[in-house]
């Protein structure tokens, strides 16, 4: 695992060295190899974790490690919001190295620092691996079977849910990618600035994050799965929908805040129907295929939304993913609780 | 009255629970959607203005930003060269120079004349600057200028700006 965080500290320094050089082929390879580290190197650091440190062996300080995670997130975006603003590309941060000046940019400061970060943390892994009792052992393959197709194929109310959570989640990922953007470039010159009001907004997201399952697992009991996943669903939509209609700090913060809940509401309801809809041991396999199904209509989608953020311009686009939501995932669910209840189903 | 409420158990039908968190939803997002459309005056009427969509202008880096001040007192002139890196031309660019004359600071606003700029065409300007009425430049800007009927319009959020150092 040591060596794959290394490998992900190296490619996000050459991440940065394309930025810096403006070289497109460069910038391109250095994302595809750091977002697949980026996968492995969860994964992997998942697993380390969980053999080497038992649940109740934890204490108080590690069973609240992801308290900790979302904390230092929060504080790291603040403080590389304010790196990348005091350093803009009119005011880069000269400095000499080895003889040779350089001038780098402030997000240009802040992946150096994320890469060296890496590569401390690569370095720090390989000294406890080599202290560690316990080796990992490789989870063991899992084979998407014709059970599992068959069982997908069948189920009207799980492909139903597939389909769903394929759209909500295209839309959030085309969402958030261009947020960032649409904010830094309407909302340079009013409050925080340019890169810090980015991070603030997003700070919400982060915040709202941990209370958001919370609420959710409450009112699940209360009024229901499906409901709950047409009520996130609406949520989400809000989100999007503020950035094309009003779109100030205020409105996009409590938006934002919004879409957060709804992200929440539809990530444990989903959960919660799973664990409903599919047998114990066609699960992982159900992951599986899950994972690989929605990569088609990722590979379609992504760059259709892109290109219509480029040629018809952000706001457009987010008026498209609401109404995608609106007009297509909450019939959907509507469908369901219509048939179920007709026949006096419980769901 | 008070026992029988809480020994009724049934919960909501689904349906009605849809409905009524479709409602609560609706709601929500009539007043977030409108939060701060009154007092902040909306950013729409600013840079998200449509007119103004496709204008960004970075300032041309050639070993840093090309921002340069010469001459001197009433002959002053400033330089710059500005990229286009939006996607619609800009008809005219607007420059604004935040300077400091005996601790005062002071503002010096020029629309330049003959200064379409095309998406991905450098565009270089030698603008004449008097020392002497708005001392030491501080901070240079060049705003997008687009138009609706005869108004002009500052795109906020294209501009390109450079901090003296």
């Amino acid at each position: 695992m040591s060596i794959v965080g290394l490998f992900f500290g190296v490619s996000i320094f050459t991440l940065t060295i394309a930025i810096h050089r403006k070289s497109t082929t460069l910038f391109i390879i250095s994302f595809v190899i750091a977002t697949i580290i980026a996968v492995l190197y969860g994964t992997l650091y998942q697993d380390w974790f969980r053999e080497n440190l038992e649940m109740r062996k934890r204490g108080f300080f590690l069973s609240r490690i992801s308290y900790y995670g979302l904390g230092i997130t929060g504080f790291s975006m603040l403080v590389g919001a304010a790196l990348a603003d005091r350093f803009s590309d009119s005011n880069r941060l000269a400095f000499e190295l080895f003889g040779q000046p350089l001038r780098l940019a402030g997000y240009a400061v802040v992946l150096i620092i994320a890469a060296v970060i890496f590569m401390v943390g690569a370095f720090l892994l390989l000294m406890i691996n080599e202290k560690s009792s316990k080796k990992v052992q490789g989870k063991p393959i899992v084979m998407i079977t014709a059970e599992t197709w068959k069982e997908f194929t069948s189920n009207k109310v799980l492909f139903v849910l597939f389909i769903s959570s394929a759209i909500i989640s295209i839309v959030q990922t085309l969402a958030t990618a261009y947020y960032g953007i649409f904010i830094y470039n309407n909302f340079s010159n009013t409050a925080f600035g340019g890169f810090m009001n980015v991070a603030v907004i997003f700070i919400i997201a982060l915040l709202t994050s941990i209370i958001g399952p919370i609420i959710t697992q409450f009112n699940v009991r209360a009024y229901g799965k499906f409901p709950m996943l047409v009520f996130g669903t609406m949520l989400i939509a809000i989100g999007p929908i503020t950035y094309w209609y009003n779109p100030n700090l205020l409105s996009i913060s409590a938006a934002m805040f919004l879409s957060t809940i709804g992200s929440a509401i539809c990530g444990v309801s989903f959960g919660l129907l799973t664990i409903e809809l599919i047998r114990e041991d066609l699960k992982e396999s159900y992951a599986q295929l899950s994972n690989v199904l929605t990569l088609i209509p990722y590979l379609i989608f992504i760059p259709i939304g892109a290109y219509i953020a480029q040629v018809h311009g952000m706001s457009v686009l987010f008026l498209i993913l609401s109404a995608t939501l609106v007009v297509t995932v909450v019939p959907l669910y509507m469908y369901i609780i219509w048939a179920y209840n007709a026949r006096k189903q419980k769901i | 009255m008070k026992i029988r409420l809480y020994r009724n158990k049934r919960g909501l039908s689904p349906l009605i629970a849809t409905v009524i968190l479709i409602a609560l939803a609706v709601s929500l997002g009539a007043v977030v959607m409108n939060l701060g459309a009154g007092f902040l005056g909306g950013n729409k009427q600013l840079s998200d203005q449509k007119e103004c969509s496709g204008m960004k202008l970075i300032f041309h880096d050639l070993n840093g930003p090309q921002v340069t001040f010469g001459g001197a007192g009433a002959g002053g002139s400033l330089d710059f060269v500005v990229n286009h890196v939006g996607t619609e031309p800009i008809p005219q660019l607007r420059l604004i120079v935040i300077g400091s004359k005996d601790g005062q600071t002071t503002t010096f606003v020029s629309d330049l004349d003959s200064s379409i700029t095309e998406p991905g065409i450098p565009l270089s300007k030698q603008v004449a600057y008097d020392y002497e009425i708005y001392g030491n430049p501080k901070q240079v800007e060049v705003v997008p200028l687009a138009s609706r009927g005869t108004k002009k319009l500052a795109c906020l959020g294209g501009e390109a700006k450079y901090t003296v150092q």
